[in-house]
């Protein structure tokens, strides 16, 4: 009897997860790589298929955020000696994570407290994306830094830090005009609103401070009534 | 069994007594700055110690040995070219010189405790006479009040070997706070330099009679006298000679105390010449602005700005002055301790080398706040000494120890601490290098200490005079010692990777600048070997680029023709 080979199991999952693989892949290409510079060369295009059309996926913003964190950790490390004097045995990753996260958290937050009292019409997720879909020219420019950094002289760090300065310039650019597409604004309220949006973050972290010394020293006087119960008692 | 376990730990005893390990660790610190282990660097011991109750010092009365302000060793080579060192040391108290030997044993008989300084009419002027100021129970008189000219003069009549004790005049010290001893070129009546004729003088700065008084240095008969300068720029102030030394033309650098000018230097003959290495302390431009509008009043409510003075100083061979002052504060509090130690150069500018992991500040790491004044801020020089291969060693008073830093910068070894001991530094006012040893006198004990150099001191020593010499080979060697010593010796690492660099063994050399953080041989390792693997590969790389420039444009030119050949073919059917 002659059997179709398509019939067989074993060879259909692996059509199907070939598919699969294929789909991610695309999927990748399209949404984590093409889309972004997409945006990064058409913003305002860019930014309203981001918006519009909801093309800004959860899963590739959160996927920046950790590749930027893993960048920055290896860069930690293997660097080149010529820019990078740390010692490893100073690696804190949670430092590093924190490093990353807390910024991006409490910018967002801040913009996101700013403009809903100023009209915009961005949500605080589409702010959170917006800010992640921005770190993509950074974590392209820190990793070509890092193998620069790797085959360069002492009189060739400017090169490097070139290179590292077009990212930081891109993400801004991106940020801004992201910013401007989201909330709908023209370009000196948007700037008002960043202006604002520091000083609530400051405020935030103020907040965090006083949150953090209080507990602090509601900790300090549970734990003072502890040892004197247990020196007294036991 | 019973024998065999008293062998046993009887050998047991002498191995632990021989192998005993008696390292003393002091401290370094490492590229970031911060106090890491290491190794001390000079140490003192029991032998090593001058004081009043020493054996050779059993002539100094204790009650004239309160405020010892300077020591100066001189090198002295007698005919047969032996060279044997005397120690002088002043005290501003009693006013009195003490000659020592090399072992700190005082001089015989009345060599050893010079009181008054005899000065002879054939050497003055009527003038210069007029000017010299000598001690009166604790005032400062001129010499002319005691004896007045004619009479000083009528004593040039007898010969000088015959004259009486009566005919002779003295001169006697106030409050002596320095002492240098130098040769420099005679010079005859006209001022022109006499060849290969030197005059051996010691130069005595009497701060209570504001004047440097020169005597002969084997008779002790005053030379010269520089008295108060009389230029305009120097009007106002008063000339309270600290520390002095002498170049080798003769001319005179000199600390005076309140002048914050700089250092005082003046010619052979004494006439004051200009400030060199002036202390500039720096205004913001903010406080520039504010100062500008604020009135008279209210600026003087503010700490007023003063450039600091200079504490210490020392000259080496090439003429170069090593200076120590405090740091800089400015009203805002801000501290700039970059110009604590400065080596000046013959033109009065600072030349010092900064290429170590630190600036040469003392103590990097401080501590900035509490209540004692005494512990907080930077370190505070109180004296340098420099040796014949271009390390310098500050002392300093704060913490009571001795900074050594070699020709570029590098901070080589941390030794001695203050304390209640003997050994112990509290106060040190002057530093000089005697051979490898350095002699410390300390004004709070009234001590002279001799610090030895540890056994990887010595090593560190030799490394650097080496390099000095710029023998890089010999020094690896030397460092490779240290590290087999002390590990965490950051500095060694990079003086290994400089001798590999010199060997052409890039790659080696680059594993050891990043070991020892030099960033700027690493650089300079990286670069050549980036060039000898561009070198290397370079013929296979562009063979094959050449190659697929080929082929890709080859293969474009023959397609076309192809084509063309096609439709040539095609038109002819």
């Amino acid at each position: 009897m002659k059997q179709n080979i398509m019939d067989n199991k074993v060879v259909r999952y692996l059509l199907i997860t070939y598919e699969k693989i294929k789909k991610f892949f695309n999927f990748i290409v399209e949404e984590g790589i093409r889309f972004p510079v997409y945006i990064l060369f058409h913003p305002f295009k860019g930014f309203d298929e981001f918006k519009r059309e909801k093309r800004a996926k959860p899963s590739i913003a959160i996927a920046f955020v950790v590749i930027f964190i893993l960048l920055q950790i290896i860069s930690f490390q293997y660097e080149g000696f010529m820019v990078n004097q740390n010692d490893i045995s100073d690696l804190n990753t949670f430092a590093q994570i924190t490093y990353v996260l807390v910024p991006i958290l409490v910018l967002a937050f801040g913009n996101w407290s700013i403009t809903t009292l100023f009209d915009g019409k961005g949500t605080i997720k589409e702010i959170l994306m917006l800010i992640s879909y921005s770190l993509f020219p950074m974590i392209i420019t820190q990793f070509f830094a890092l193998f620069l950094s790797n085959m360069i002289a002492q009189e060739e760090i400017g090169l490097y830090s070139l290179v590292l300065s077009v990212g930081v310039f891109a993400t801004g650019y991106m940020v801004f005009v992201g910013l401007v597409s989201i909330h709908e604004y023209g370009v000196l309220k948007c700037i008002i609103t960043i202006v604002f949006t520091i000083v609530a973050a400051l405020v935030i972290l103020f907040i965090a401070l006083l949150g953090f010394d209080l507990f602090r020293k509601i900790y300090g006087f549970v734990y003072t009534i502890y040892r004197e119960i247990a020196l007294r008692y036991f | 069994m019973r024998k065999i376990f008293i062998l046993s730990s009887f050998i047991l005893i002498i191995l632990i007594s021989i192998v005993g390990s008696n390292a003393v660790t002091g401290y370094n610190y490492s590229h970031k700055g911060e106090p890491i282990h290491s190794s001390l660097g000079l140490t003192t011991a029991n032998d090593g110690i001058f004081t009043v109750v020493s054996d050779g010092w059993s002539r100094i009365d204790a009650s004239k040995f309160t405020s010892p302000e300077d020591m100066y060793i001189y090198t002295e080579i007698d005919d047969e070219g032996t060279e044997k060192d005397i120690i002088y040391i002043v005290d501003s108290s009693s006013s009195l010189l003490y000659v020592f030997d090399e072992n700190l044993n005082l001089k015989s008989g009345s060599n050893g405790i010079i009181s008054k300084f005899e000065v002879r009419p054939e050497n003055f002027t009527q003038e210069q006479y007029m000017k010299v100021k000598t001690r009166s129970d604790t005032s400062s008189v001129t010499l002319n009040s005691r004896v007045n000219w004619t009479k000083f003069y009528s004593a040039i009549l007898t010969p000088e070997p015959v004259r009486t004790e009566a005919q002779r005049v003295y001169l006697e010290l106030n409050g002596v706070s320095g002492v240098y001893r130098a040769k420099r070129p005679a010079r005859a009546e006209d001022g022109t330099i006499i060849k290969g004729e030197y005059q051996d003088l010691l130069y005595l700065s009497d701060k209570g009679n504001n004047q440097i008084v020169i005597v002969d240095a084997t008779d002790y008969h005053v030379v010269q006298v520089v008295s108060q300068p009389t230029d305009i720029t120097f009007s106002g102030k008063t000339f309270a000679p600290m520390k002095l030394v002498t170049d080798s033309t003769g001319r005179i650098f000199v600390i005076s105390e309140g002048v914050y000018e700089g250092i005082m230097q003046m010619s052979y003959y004494g006439k004051f010449m200009s400030y060199i290495g002036v202390n500039y302390a720096k205004l913001t431009a903010w406080e520039t602005f504010w100062r500008r509008f604020s009135t008279d009043i209210q600026l003087s409510q503010k700490d007023s700005i003063l450039n600091t003075e200079f504490k210490n100083m020392a000259i080496d061979s090439k003429n170069f002055i090593y200076t120590v002052s405090r740091a800089t504060t400015d009203s805002n509090d801000i501290v700039d301790n970059s110009a604590m130690i400065k080596k000046i150069n013959p033109s009065g500018n600072d030349t010092l080398t900064k290429n170590g992991y630190s600036n040469p500040v003392g103590d990097v790491v401080t501590i900035n706040v509490g209540t004692n004044l005494l512990l907080r801020g930077p370190s505070r020089f109180t004296g340098v000494a420099v040796n014949s291969y271009g390390i310098y060693t500050v002392s300093d008073e704060k913490s009571g120890r001795l900074f050594s830093y070699d020709d570029e910068g590098n901070l080589l070894y941390i030794s001695a601490e203050s304390g209640p001991e003997l050994g112990n530094l509290n106060n040190p006012v002057a530093i000089r290098y005697q051979g490898e040893n350095i002699l410390v006198l300390d004004k709070f004990s009234k001590a002279v200490i001799r610090f030895k150099p540890t056994d990887i001191a010595k090593v560190i020593n030799r490394a650097v005079k080496y390099q000095y010499n710029g023998q890089l080979k010999e020094a690896a060697e030397e460092w490779k010692n240290v590290v087999s010593e002390n590990p965490n010796y950051e500095l060694a690492y990079v003086g290994i990777g400089k001798s590999l660099l010199n060997d052409g063994r890039y790659e080696d050399a680059m594993a050891f600048f990043q070991i020892g953080f030099n960033q700027t041989y690493y650089s300079r390792a990286y670069k050549s070997y980036r060039d000898q693997v561009i070198k290397e590969n370079f013929p296979i790389v562009i063979s094959m680029s050449a190659f697929a420039i080929v082929l890709l444009y080859g293969r474009g030119a023959f397609e076309k023709k192809r084509k063309k050949f096609m439709i040539k073919l095609a038109g002819d059917k």
